[in-house]
């Protein structure tokens, strides 16, 4: 099945192998960011079919935006398909030679974002018990200046200091990154009038 | 001293009944207009010395200790007697500090540091906030309560067990302005 989603490049043994050493060195915390992921047919069906899902507002002290309920609820064809994938064998042993973690092939909960213009997520770390690696999958590609970017924070004291990498979201690329008590993200408040979308979950070990 | 409405005993009689205890879950009333446009424009021109509150996670704007001479304005009898007679509650000294928010502040609920119950009064001596955050939240039972934004306007808010507040992130809507506040306690 990882064969008719996955960009093909991906799937190379040597290239994951690369991918591995850039996951284990990179900084501030370990994360990778896989440009054009899927095939990218499979990518427009996904945000095809979540301009069809609801999403409601989102609000508390640290964040606004607006958000799907948990996919597994979806009755859309290619939604149920790509969670299928994320909890096949196939993409647990992709994910786990990429990380090195025993990465389980179950994902119990993903969820679809819209970050729209004044929107945020202030900084957190992620952690709750079980939740080894965090996903996204973006669908809509953002521009250095529109806001939504994902920082990734350096750790003192085992709290955020500084923000040391802004990813910009581009369409169909998947990042992800190892969640640890100093994994200290944020998602820049949006300050364009663009819409930033995005399928976020977990990995567990 | 304050606007001649809320020196009117059936007036406060009537906030107390009709606005101030609508909400069981959190008692509150915002009297608009409340001081004299002299006291207003003094409490605005105070002169501070703003602090950087800032925690990386949990709070991010200025405070500024509250000179004599403001605190001795803001327990005039006048306002002792509006609030006591909107809460049922006789008030000692109102204390507290000055709040500047501006665009990327917050501040957080923590589980560890919960208020104790009380109650708040606020004075938002800032004209014309835009539609960009920065307004104390109440959570409470699950729900996000906002006070909506507007100067020259006292807030008189009873916290009760678990009831949290936070300054909602401040949003680039915000511009350069800044949003200051007068935030009080008002003990029994």
């Amino acid at each position: 099945m990882i064969k008719s989603w996955v960009n093909p490049k991906y799937l190379e043994p040597a290239k994951q192998k690369q991918l591995k050493r850039s996951f284990l060195a990179s900084k501030p915390f370990r994360h990778l960011e896989l440009r054009d992921f899927f095939i990218e047919k499979k990518a427009i069906q996904i945000l095809k079919a979540l301009g069809k899902e609801h999403f409601f507002p989102k609000e508390s002290d640290l964040f606004q935006f607006n958000q799907t309920n948990n996919l597994a609820a979806s009755e859309r064809k290619s939604i149920q398909q790509l969670l299928e994938l994320w909890s096949t064998d196939e993409f647990a042993e992709f994910m786990s030679n990429i990380t090195g973690f025993n990465i389980k092939p179950l994902v119990i909960d993903s969820f679809a974002s819209l970050y729209q213009k004044t929107d945020y997520l202030l900084c957190h770390d992620d952690e709750i018990e079980g939740r080894k690696i965090a996903w996204l999958l973006y669908l809509s590609a953002l521009q250095k200046g529109d806001g939504g970017t994902l920082n990734l924070y350096t750790a003192k004291k085992n709290l955020p200091d500084k923000v040391v990498k802004k990813l910009v979201p581009q369409f169909n690329s998947f990042t992800f990154f190892e969640v640890s008590p100093v994994s200290f993200h944020a998602v820049e408040e949006m300050v364009k009038e663009k819409q930033r979308v995005a399928i976020t979950g977990w990995f567990r070990d | 001293m304050i606007n001649p409405i809320y020196a009117k005993r059936e007036n406060l009689l009537k906030i107390r009944k009709e606005v101030f205890q609508a909400n069981p879950a959190l008692p509150s009333a915002q009297l608009p207009k409340f001081f004299s446009t002299e006291i207003y424009r003094k409490l605005q021109q105070a002169k501070l010395t703003w602090k950087s509150h800032n925690h990386p996670i949990e709070h991010k704007y200025e405070r500024a200790v509250i000179p004599a001479a403001i605190l001795k304005t803001i327990n005039n009898p006048e306002v002792h007697k509006a609030i006591s007679s909107i809460t049922g509650k006789k008030t000692s000294k109102l204390s507290g500090e000055f709040i500047r928010l501006k665009h990327q502040d917050f501040s957080l609920m923590h589980d560890e540091h919960i208020e104790k119950p009380g109650t708040d009064i606020i004075i938002d001596l800032t004209n014309d906030w835009p539609i960009a955050g920065g307004l104390i939240t109440y959570f409470v039972d699950g729900q996000h309560i906002p006070l909506p934004p507007l100067g020259n306007t006292l807030s008189i808010i009873q916290r009760k067990n678990n009831v949290q507040k936070y300054f909602k992130y401040v949003n680039n809507n915000a511009g350069r302005k800044k949003r200051v506040l007068l935030v009080l306690n008002a003990r029994s």
